[in-house]
Formats: structure tokens, sequence, C-alpha cells
């Protein structure tokens, strides 16, 4: 009898965070309410504040699950890839492309939790498993490949999704004139990393795709 | 909607660019301070307006709106941020110390300007037109930042395994990621991930030996 009500809430809670989702990533934190999310499931406002304490909460958590998500859809986009090259390429395509919106909204919630206790919690908890997920992913797919890197995976892995953040912030701002040079360099840094990859034969700056004058030699 | 009462009561009692000029940059200044302060949603139009001794509908002469006031002052406070931060590190001895200070100066005494600019940039993303300014911000830190790299790489005589350019603009990705990160955790940020990016800096010079287990 008290396992099916447990089971129940947890049935609603879940029902709720993935209607809020898919809300939020197609409308924006402003735009949706709680009554909206709750109106998805057929349910009442005062279910979202009692199974997440309110709009923030929820989305936060909803966020965290999305960026997880994406990150887990971009790994399995970069298991096609047949070079270092394409592993880092093809991890970042996936993230600022199809998987921008999921990113843009955690970096919406991150700074949604600032100075909020509660909120912060949820926001490590997904940092955390971004960050120990990311590892083991590389840990394999060094294994896997006999690829190895100068520093620890544990390295990779936090300057790596340090920059995703970042990339997706400049995006979100920039939308269509995003410069992929950008992107690019992010690449060619988590490219240098790996022994195998020469970087002495780095193109020289004329030979990259979107030039930009400068005196840089 | 209200933008016709505003157009109404133009400040015409203050004519000439001078002072027209003088009232905006007390604006972008009061600004700066409020916003840095207490953010975009913990401050109004008029609390700005008031700082600088100006008039609510100022903020809508002379920039359009908050949003746009808000998106101004980020830019203009995230470039100073970064003059900052050269500055610092204008007379460091290695890349790796010259890495060391620019972290240390963002992401600790400069932390505000950088959230506030990260925040300026999620804000354009619903606001398209807001975007402009934004691009070009982010050109110009590009482009001091591979400036100063190359400065430290002349005088220091390192050699870099990637271009300057490819090292600057993978470091401000990266701070800003940190900087969002750093936002969201206080004190709970772990440090782990700015040494990460900033070994990672250091590595496009050159390897750092044998590789970790």
């Amino acid at each position: 009898m008290k396992r099916d009500t447990r089971k129940q809430a947890k049935d609603t809670r879940t029902a709720l965070r993935d209607a809020a989702l898919a809300l939020f990533l197609e409308q924006g934190y402003e735009a949706v309410t709680v009554a909206t999310i709750s109106k998805q499931i057929g349910g009442f406002p005062n279910q979202v504040t009692h199974h997440f304490g309110g709009k923030d909460a929820i989305f936060v958590e909803a966020s965290g699950l999305a960026i997880l998500r994406a990150a887990r859809k971009a790994e399995e986009a970069a298991l096609a890839a047949d070079s270092v090259e394409s592993h880092a390429r093809l991890l970042i395509a996936s993230l600022l492309g199809p998987g921008a919106p999921a990113v843009m909204l955690f970096a919406e919630a991150m700074l949604l939790a600032r100075g909020k206790a509660t909120l912060r919690e949820s926001i490590r908890r997904t940092l955390d498993t971004m960050h120990t997920v990311g590892e083991s992913t590389l840990v394999q797919t060094l294994a896997r490949r006999r690829w190895r890197i100068r520093t620890s995976p544990e390295m990779v892995t936090r300057a790596f999704w340090a920059s995703i953040l970042g990339l997706a912030l400049e995006k979100a701002a920039t939308g269509q004139d995003f410069e992929y040079e950008s992107a690019e360099a992010v690449a060619l840094s988590m490219m240098n990393l790996n022994d195998d990859f020469n970087g002495g034969a780095v193109p020289p700056k004329s030979d990259r795709k979107p030039a930009k004058g400068s005196a840089a030699a | 909607m209200s933008e016709f009462k505003f157009t109404a009561t133009l400040p015409t009692q203050r004519s000439g660019r001078a002072s027209g000029s003088r009232t905006r940059a007390a604006l972008l200044e009061a600004a700066a301070h409020c916003f840095l302060d207490r953010g975009f949603d913990g401050v109004a139009a008029a609390e700005i307006a008031k700082e600088a001794g100006a008039f609510p509908n100022h903020v809508t002469y002379y920039f359009g709106g908050k949003d746009e006031l808000y998106i101004e002052t980020a830019c203009r406070v995230m470039l100073r941020a970064a003059r900052r931060a050269e500055r610092a590190s204008r007379n460091s001895s290695s890349v790796e110390e010259h890495t060391k200070i620019l972290f240390d100066q963002l992401l600790r005494l400069e932390s505000p300007a950088v959230v506030l600019f990260a925040e300026a940039m999620l804000m354009a993303r619903r606001k398209p037109k807001l975007g402009d300014r934004i691009r070009e911000t982010l050109q110009q830190l590009n482009e001091a930042g591979e400036a100063a790299m190359v400065v430290t790489l002349m005088r220091t005589g390192w050699k870099t395994r990637v271009a300057p350019d490819v090292i600057t603009r993978s470091f401000w990705p990266a701070i800003f990621g940190l900087a969002l990160q750093k936002a969201a955790m206080g004190d709970g940020f772990q440090d782990g991930s700015a040494d990460a990016v900033a070994l990672l800096m250091i590595n496009l010079r050159r390897a750092l030996g044998e590789p970790m287990p």
C-alpha cells in the first residue's frame, strides 16, 4: 500500500520533470510557468511546489538532466571517430549543435543558482556526474584506441566541460554568427593533449579556414 | 508600449552634445556599479538613473532600455577586466606565470565582471539584436589576448605548439565556463577545474614530460 503511493509520487515527479524539460528547452526559463508545467501532466501547480520546491528548483533539475543527456549523445556520436582529431571535433560538434540548447539551459541554471544553497547542491551533483562520466568514458576511449595523453583524463575532462560551457555562451549570444573558429581552437587545444597528435603539424595560420589578419607568426 | 511617454519628455532642457555624453557616461558608471553589486534582476533602471543624477527616461533615451544598458555595461566591464588582467600579467617571466596571473585575475578579482558578461551572453540569446555588441566585444577580447600572448612569447622566447590565436581563442571560452561554475558553486567551487584549464593552456606550449598513468 505504502509502496504504491511512493511509486506513484515518484512517477508524478518524473512526469513533471520531463514535461518541464521539454517546455524549458522550447520556450526558455521566463516564458514557462509552474501552471503550464503541471497542466502538461493534467495536474496542479502545487504539485511542482510539493515535489520540487518551486520553479527555480525544477528548472535546475531539468537542465541538469538535459546536459547529461546531451553529453551521452555526444559520446555516442564520438564513437564513430577514427582519429584523435575527429574524436574531439565530433564531441564539440554534437554539444554545440544538437546539444547546444541543453548546454545553454544548464548555463542559465548555473547563474540562477548563485547564492542559493539548495539549487547549488543540484548543480554540484550534475557537474560531478559530467566530470566522472566524462572521465571514465575518456579512459575507455584511450584504452580502446591506445591513445595516450599528456595529462590525466580528469584534467582533460574538466578543461573540456569548462570550455564547452563557455563556447555555448558565446553561441547563445552570437547565434547564426557564432565564430566556429573558437570551437576549432578548443578542439585543437584538446587534440594537442594527445601524445599521438603531432603539434608541429598544426597548419600555419594562413592555411586554417577563416584567417584573421594579425602579425602573429 | 511606454515609449510614447518617454519620447514626450526627451531631455531638452540640457541640450548640447557635451552634457548629453556626460549623462550617458554617468549612467554607464552607475550601471556598472549597480549591476556588479546586485546583478540584472536586482536593479531597476530608475535606481541607476537616480545614482547617475539622471531621469529614468534617460535610460531609454540613451540606450533604448534596461536590457541594452545592461549589455553595454557588461561589455565595457568585461573589456576593462581583461585590460586589468593583461596589465597584471605584463611582466610575467614565463608563459606559465602569464597564464596563472590571468586566471587569478579573471576568476578571483574580476570574476563579478566575467559573470556579468556571461549573463549578458545568455540574455542576448532571446534578443538577437543585442548580440552585435557582444560579438564585437568577443572579437576585441580575442584580438587583445592574442596580441598580449605574442608579446609575452617574444619576451620570453618560448615556442608554442599552436598559434597564439588558438591559445587565446580557447582561453576565453574556458574562462567563461569556469566563471559560471564559480558563480553557481560559490565557496564550493573546486579549483580543480581552473587548474585543469591552466594546465591545458600550459600544455599547449610544451610537453610536460611523461604522460600520467
